[in-house]
């Protein structure tokens, strides 16, 4: 079996504790604190729907919370994507598609997607935004990464590429009932 | 997965679009819409009730329809938009294009108003 015909992996790696960036993920593991999960998939978007199942998942549950708005989630789960069909489509254009690397984080204040690959890397300022008048049917990728995440950063070492998208999140009714989002939500 | 029927009212064609519209779909898509234009069917309603998630691939397909049916004096509407596809629409500003509805039959009068 080659890797990339190997089922997704889904690991749930630790969780309510710090990760400890195990060797095969060192290089991408930014290592933080919260609720963390990984996948690591082929790359091939026949699998991409496994791990945006998992973050429906997480997200429904976020908004059940009331820390993420269901809005919200709607774009998470479309910046997941983007990034996912990025890594799929252009960083192992030409070549075997290898693995990416999905880490979910869901700490106090904050959603984290890291979506690493180890293909082509890319420079995102030189990826100029869409001009939307002209209806442009490509390029909109980055552009719906940035519009829908509060904040976006991209590294590449080693070999290693990893696109780094952050959500804020509220705080639950429970632990703190004015701040965060929840201000901005219909008390009961 | 996208499965998709489709239903002419008169001179109008009616798309439903059900599960993703994504990178991996798209290009199903795109050929059966390449052959509504073969036929001159250009004006086309979207009744994406059903559609699940939509990605820049499939904003790019039925942008792509669009700007060609327009070419040939032929429209676009959108019906019961909604959900994560409606957060695309309106981040892309795409409302400044299409006409959006509420219902199939309201996209489909609009064609004869």
């Amino acid at each position: 079996m080659t890797e990339s015909s190997r089922a997704p992996a889904l690991v749930p790696v630790a969780t309510h504790k710090a990760v400890a960036g195990g060797e095969a993920v060192a290089a991408c593991d930014a290592g933080s604190a919260g609720e963390v999960f990984r996948f690591v998939i082929p790359a091939r978007l026949e699998y991409r729907d496994a791990a945006r199942a998992f973050l429906a998942f997480v997200c429904a549950q976020l908004a059940a919370d009331r820390r993420l708005p269901e809005d919200a989630g709607h774009r998470v789960i479309s910046a997941f994507v983007e990034a996912f069909n990025n890594a799929a489509l252009h960083a192992y254009a030409g070549r075997a598609p290898g693995p990416i690397e999905v880490e979910l984080t869901v700490s106090h204040g904050r959603l984290s997607l890291q979506i690493c690959d180890r293909g082509q890397s890319f420079i995102p300022d030189a990826i100029p935004d869409p001009d939307l008048d002209s209806l442009p049917e490509g390029g909109l990728g980055l552009f719906i990464i940035r519009g829908f995440m509060d904040r976006v950063d991209y590294h590449s070492q080693n070999g290693c590429n990893c696109l780094v998208m952050e959500k804020q999140l509220g705080q639950t009714l429970q632990t703190d009932p004015i701040g965060g989002l929840d201000a901005e939500l219909p008390k009961a | 997965m996208l499965s998709y029927q489709k239903h002419d009212i008169q001179d109008i064609t009616v798309f439903a679009l059900r599960g993703n519209l994504d990178a991996l779909t798209a290009p199903t898509l795109k050929k059966e819409l390449e052959n509504l234009l073969a036929n001159r069917r250009i004006h086309v309603v979207f009744d994406l009730s059903g559609l699940e998630l939509i990605d820049s691939s499939g904003v790019g397909a039925i942008v792509g329809l669009f700007k060609r049916v327009r070419t040939l004096q032929g429209d676009v509407k959108i019906a019961q938009l909604r959900g994560q596809p409606a957060e695309i629409f309106k981040l892309l500003r795409l409302n400044r294009a299409f006409e959006i509805f509420e219902s199939i039959d309201q996209a489909v009068e609009r064609f004869s108003a």
